[in-house]
């Protein structure tokens, strides 16, 4: 099953996948009809199959009604089936895509993403942070590398024209690499599992950082306090022993003045005989 | 005292605000008679009005300069003022008082808000008389910088005690 074909609401279902290779006149989703490729008619279209079935349910959730386009990663409202934050891209012709159109499109294609899905496979780029990057193909072509891991990126997504004004060339792209029905499933599942866990853990790390850093200045500040009572109490001990020898040192000197004094005392109270004759 | 039970080193004021030095002239500051020794608590409002500061040395044709910094502006936590200027005076004659000399910052009551601060007296030995052109501004000032500015050399001497807000710490945070 194509999920990029439903998700994209003018791509062929799985029959026609290998028919089709230009704009779909028909396309299966068109319940949910949204329909976003002016050039290509999109008409309601009954489900092909039950699969169809399935991801037109799943296009059907109203996504994120409301919800500012450029989420930035800890304010995540509402996940999608990927786990990413919606703007319910829906390809579009032009380059400036719309960005309030959220519904019914695939959970997937997020065309005013930043080149997520390389790049948060190589470094901690974070997938639910949306930039408006009107670099649709670009996107989209990163997208369907993080989508299809198995496939080697540049055979599957090198027919992908350059710089495509139209999304059927997408299209185009997108089908031809699904040599297998389920990989494209699978592929989308390790998706989810990878955009999902990778934003829980965003959320986990910023709070294991938040803890550790408080845990830090905790710290820091115990060892100021440690250091503030060490240095009173050695600033006591050493005025304490200098007070002490002081004091001994005046105690001594006292006694010796005692000493002397009392000398000089005792000397004036000895008797002596002074002439005090009256004549 | 060995080096490392100094409660200038314990308390960080060697390292934060000076280098090592030698004690070589007495320095004592008085808040309404109380004697401020190396890590004691003052409370803001016993520390509202001009200490009296003593020094010693023996030539009154030496002159000293006296500057009051507070190293743990805003938060001891968060130092981004460090340091904060709270008192500047120069051209104190050996043996007298702080209230000889010239006053290029004057005194500013402290006020520490959040944690428990340290306010350092930092002595220094003039060449001879020189003026001394005031900061632009208290905070950021930085002691070390100052003393190569005008040549004043290393301290002769410092003294420092710890202040906090009015009621204590803990409670609700305002």
């Amino acid at each position: 099953m194509d999920y990029i074909n439903n998700s994209n609401n003018n791509i062929n279902g799985p029959d026609h996948r290998h028919h089709h290779l230009s704009s779909s006149s028909s396309s299966p989703n068109s319940s949910i009809s949204n329909n976003n490729y002016p050039s290509s008619s999109s008409s309601s279209v009954t489900p092909n199959n039950m699969e169809d079935q399935v991801w037109n349910d799943l296009n059907l959730v109203p996504l994120n009604e409301g919800l500012p386009l450029n989420n930035n990663n800890n304010d995540i409202g509402v996940y999608d089936f990927l786990g990413r934050s919606i703007n319910g891209n829906v390809p579009r012709e032009c380059n400036q895509m719309q960005q309030q159109q959220q519904r019914h499109v695939g959970p997937v294609l997020n065309l005013n993403s930043s080149p997520a899905g390389v790049d948060f496979l190589a470094d901690n780029f974070d997938p639910l942070v949306v930039s408006r990057n009107n670099n649709t193909d670009h996107n989209l072509q990163n997208l369907m590398m993080m989508i299809q891991p198995n496939h080697n990126p540049m055979s599957s997504v090198g027919r992908v024209p350059p710089p495509p004004t139209s999304l059927d060339h997408l299209q185009d792209g997108l089908m031809m690499n699904n040599d297998d029905e389920s990989s494209p499933f699978q592929a989308l599942a390790s998706a989810t599992r990878l955009t999902t866990t990778f934003g829980r853990r965003r959320l986990q790390e910023n709070a294991a950082e938040r803890c550790h850093s408080r845990r830090m200045k905790n710290r820091e500040s115990a060892a100021r306090s440690r250091a503030r009572r060490e240095a009173y109490t050695n600033e006591l001990e050493s005025e304490l022993s200098h007070l002490l020898a002081e004091n001994a040192e005046l105690k001594k000197q006292h006694e010796q003045l005692g000493l002397v004094v009392n000398a000089q005392v005792a000397r004036r109270h000895v008797r002596k005989r002074a002439s005090t004759a009256p004549f | 005292m060995p080096r490392d039970r100094d409660p200038l080193v314990v308390g960080r004021i060697i390292g934060d605000v000076v280098d090592h030095f030698t004690k070589s002239i007495s320095l004592s500051v008085n808040y309404n008679n109380r004697e401020v020794n190396n890590g004691c608590e003052l409370k803001p409002s016993q520390i509202v009005n001009l200490p009296r500061v003593d020094i010693g040395g023996d030539d009154l044709r030496t002159f000293y300069t006296l500057v009051m910094v507070d190293p743990d502006a805003p938060s001891p936590s968060d130092p981004s003022l460090r340091e904060y200027l709270h008192w500047l005076v120069t051209d104190i004659p050996a043996t007298t008082g702080a209230s000889f000399g010239q006053e290029v910052i004057c005194y500013e009551s402290p006020r520490p808000s959040a944690g428990i601060h340290r306010f350092v007296f930092v002595l220094f030995r003039q060449l001879g008389r020189q003026t001394v052109y005031p900061p632009g501004w208290r905070q950021n000032f930085n002691t070390r910088d100052f003393a190569e500015l005008y040549n004043l050399g290393p301290p002769v001497a410092a003294v420092y005690f710890n202040s906090q807000r009015e009621s204590g710490s803990g409670g609700r945070r305002r």
